[in-house]
């Protein structure tokens, strides 16, 4: 978090003083607004970029921008050129056309002096081409999500707010983990941006990237929305049953239909609905979904009338959509309505390995805040001879180094060893963050429940090693099932005839390709017939035979 | 090169243009400082509606009221709306608008509130105009 100077520094560039009297009219105790000279006057906006670029390099650095899309100025003050017309047909064309989208151009110009600095643009525009011109350019928020009166001053005041939160938000928005990585700071902006509008959202990003949890932990979490965050697996649903786990069925509708019952889509009324592996959707589930996208309208199975639903759709993927529409396995129009060019993509973890030390110390600081895993440390350390130490976030920490360790002030610091924490660095984490993490805290566990206790230096600190060789081994063991292939080994079931020990050999079985694969069906297809087009059989036969892919892991 | 890029990503048809000048100009700023919960002050009220209604948009020149920002732009874009409901709708808001706004100081509570809901209906017929138009885009394009 950056240390603060007092107020925030806000420049709102609008060639109207309203938007400027209203935040200083409401804001007045948070922010400062900038002060712009003209002439003889002072005002607190500024009217067009000439007024506004001299701005950007005061003394004290801006820490947002208010930036309004129409501006009604005289030729000679409108980017691109800032040049008179003339008054033919044309020039009055080019004249308007400059005034509708001043805001961008000036966006554009602030970007290339200033990168990161946040810009709230208070457009009452409400469609997807000027939301994709604007991030493409990086605005940080729009105005119009905020609700019915978008478009008030007060709609104003609550987006700014949100966007100077989001400036000092921590490492972490409930359990997703951001980082500070370009790929990843800018995955944050446009968030910001679209969780709150209405529109359907598609995340997309290898597994283990965290699609479940950005879905539900920080877009559902940011679209103010008051229904339930509702979470369907289209991969695990057998395809006959699809249509009525969507959309519910009427008693009757089939043989087993005694009682009413919703689908998903009524479930998250006024919510959040994430279809997670939209890949896995039938076509003639694409066709249904695809229906209630464009219509707004829902028909449960077996009724005669359709209704209306209130979910937003967030959808995620890990398969590239946009080849699986061409080869025709999944509709052009439904990936069209899912507004692909606005998509979510998670990068790989390796694809931001300076997220890496936060990402442990974070991890480890999850695995601190389990009141159980805080009474076996304190345990530990009065084993080994230490006193007992608080049990308080500031007192444990994670040290990546021997050095680090040694400069550690925490009362325990558990320390990855310096070769260990290499080798975490230089991996590639074929199962991403879900494989950083969950490697990192069974080795930290392991640690506290099986490892060799803690050393106490003379002022009382306990200093707890990682054991490098079971880290060595998590990691060898990922490389065996990237490379997917190579001998397996299972424990020999028991059973009472041929047939139950058939069926518990093939539980085995499946347990320890989907423990290889990371809990990565398509990795796990893979390595059972050769290609990751199996995957949605695999997935199948994984929750046919009772097996679970939470428990299983 | 923005302005080609830019240009392509909005190549779209003036009447959309048109509904989304009206909606920034007119439906965003005609409530701009309109509370969620309606003051119970009248003289609040009244302030308000002053500066919503009588002082929509400054310019260097002064300020505009709401009933000359949608005179100017039906005088500029309206041959476009000929068939469009919500232009009529709005062409009759306005007026009501402006014959109460013209009385603004002398207004009393009720007539106060009968002002507030029609910048609310004015606001609401600008915002259908558009996501008509711009829905009316999306199914050319499909």
């Amino acid at each position: 978090m950056k240390p603060r100077r007092g107020r925030p520094r806000i420049l709102v560039i609008d060639d109207q003083s309203r938007t400027a009297e209203a935040l200083g009219r409401l804001l007045a105790s948070e922010v400062e607004l900038v002060s712009v000279r003209s002439g003889g006057d002072s005002r607190s906006h500024a009217r067009s970029w000439r007024e506004a670029e001299p701005l950007l390099d005061g003394a004290r650095p801006l820490d947002a921008v208010v930036l309004d899309v129409r501006f009604d100025l005289p030729d000679e003050e409108l980017l691109p050129d800032q040049r008179p017309l003339g008054d033919d047909a044309g020039a009055r064309r080019r004249r308007r056309e400059r005034r509708d989208r001043q805001g961008i151009y000036i966006l554009e110009r602030l970007r290339r002096r200033q990168p990161d600095l946040p810009v709230l643009l208070t457009t009452a525009y409400d469609d997807i081409a000027f939301e994709e011109a604007a991030l493409t350019l990086r605005a940080d928020a729009f105005t119009y999500a905020v609700g019915e009166d978008e478009a008030s001053s007060e709609g104003v005041v609550r987006a700014l707010r949100r966007l100077l939160e989001e400036r000092e938000s921590p490492p972490r928005t409930g359990r997703f983990f951001w980082g500070s990585s370009a790929a990843m700071r800018e995955l944050r902006r446009k968030v910001s941006a679209l969780a709150p509008t209405p529109m359907p959202l598609l995340i997309t990003g290898p597994t283990g990237t965290g699609k479940s949890l950005l879905a539900r932990d920080v877009v559902h979490a940011l679209s103010g929305r008051s229904g339930a965050f509702v979470a369907f697996d289209c991969a695990t649903v057998p395809e006959g049953l699809l249509p009525a786990a969507l959309f519910g069925t009427l008693r009757g509708a089939f043989t087993g239909a005694i009682v009413d019952r919703p689908g998903v889509f009524e479930a998250a009324a006024e919510g959040t609905l994430f279809l997670d592996e939209v890949e896995n959707l039938t076509s003639d589930a694409q066709k249904m979904l695809l229906t209630a996208v464009n219509d707004g309208r829902i028909r449960r199975l077996g009724a005669t009338a359709d209704v209306p639903h209130s979910a937003r759709l967030v959808a995620a993927s890990n398969a590239d959509l946009g080849r699986r529409a061409k080869d025709g396995s999944f509709r052009s129009d439904l990936l069209m309505r899912l507004n692909p060019s606005l998509a979510l993509e998670l990068p790989r973890l390796a694809e931001r390995r300076e997220d890496l030390p936060e990402m442990a110390r974070s991890t480890a600081g999850a695995f601190f805040s389990d009141t159980r895993h805080r009474r076996a440390i304190a345990a530990l350390v009065r084993a080994s001879g230490g006193p007992e130490p608080p049990l308080t976030d500031e007192a444990l920490a994670l040290a990546l180094s021997e050095d680090e360790a040694r400069r550690s002030e925490a009362a325990v610091t558990f320390v990855v060893p310096r070769k260990a924490w290499a080798a975490m660095e230089k991996h590639p984490w074929p199962g991403n963050v879900r494989q950083f993490e969950m490697a990192l805290a069974d080795v930290l566990a392991a640690a506290v429940y099986a490892g060799g206790g803690a050393s106490i230096d003379p002022s009382g600190r306990a200093r707890i090693p990682l054991d490098a060789r079971l880290l060595f081994d998590l990691l060898a063991g990922a490389r065996a099932a990237e490379s997917g292939a190579g001998p397996f080994s299972l424990e020999r079931p028991r059973a009472s005839t041929v047939a139950a020990f058939r069926r518990e050999l093939e539980k085995a079985a499946m347990r320890a390709l989907f423990r290889e694969a990371r809990g990565d069906f398509e990795r796990m297809a893979e390595a059972m017939t050769g290609s990751s087009r199996e995957a949605r059989a695999v997935r199948l036969r994984f929750n046919k035979i009772g097996l679970s892919a939470r428990e299983d892991r | 090169m923005l302005e080609t890029k830019y240009h392509l990503l909005m190549a779209d048809d003036p009447r959309r243009k048109a509904a989304r000048r009206l909606q920034h100009d007119l439906g965003r700023y005609i409530r701009f400082a309109a509370p969620e919960e309606l003051e119970a002050d009248t003289e609040a009220l009244r302030q308000r509606l002053t500066r919503d209604v009588l002082g929509t948009r400054s310019t260097p020149e002064g300020l505009v009221p709401a009933e000359a920002i949608f005179e100017n732009w039906l005088a500029e874009e309206g041959r476009a709306f000929t068939d469009a409901a919500e232009v009529g709708m709005l062409r009759d808001l306005v007026r009501e608008l402006g014959r109460l706004a013209a009385r603004l100081p002398e207004l009393g509570r009720a007539e106060l509130e009968e002002l507030d809901r029609l910048t609310r209906s004015i606001a609401g017929e600008c915002r259908r105009l558009l996501r008509r138009i711009e829905r009316g885009n999306d199914a050319l394009r499909r």
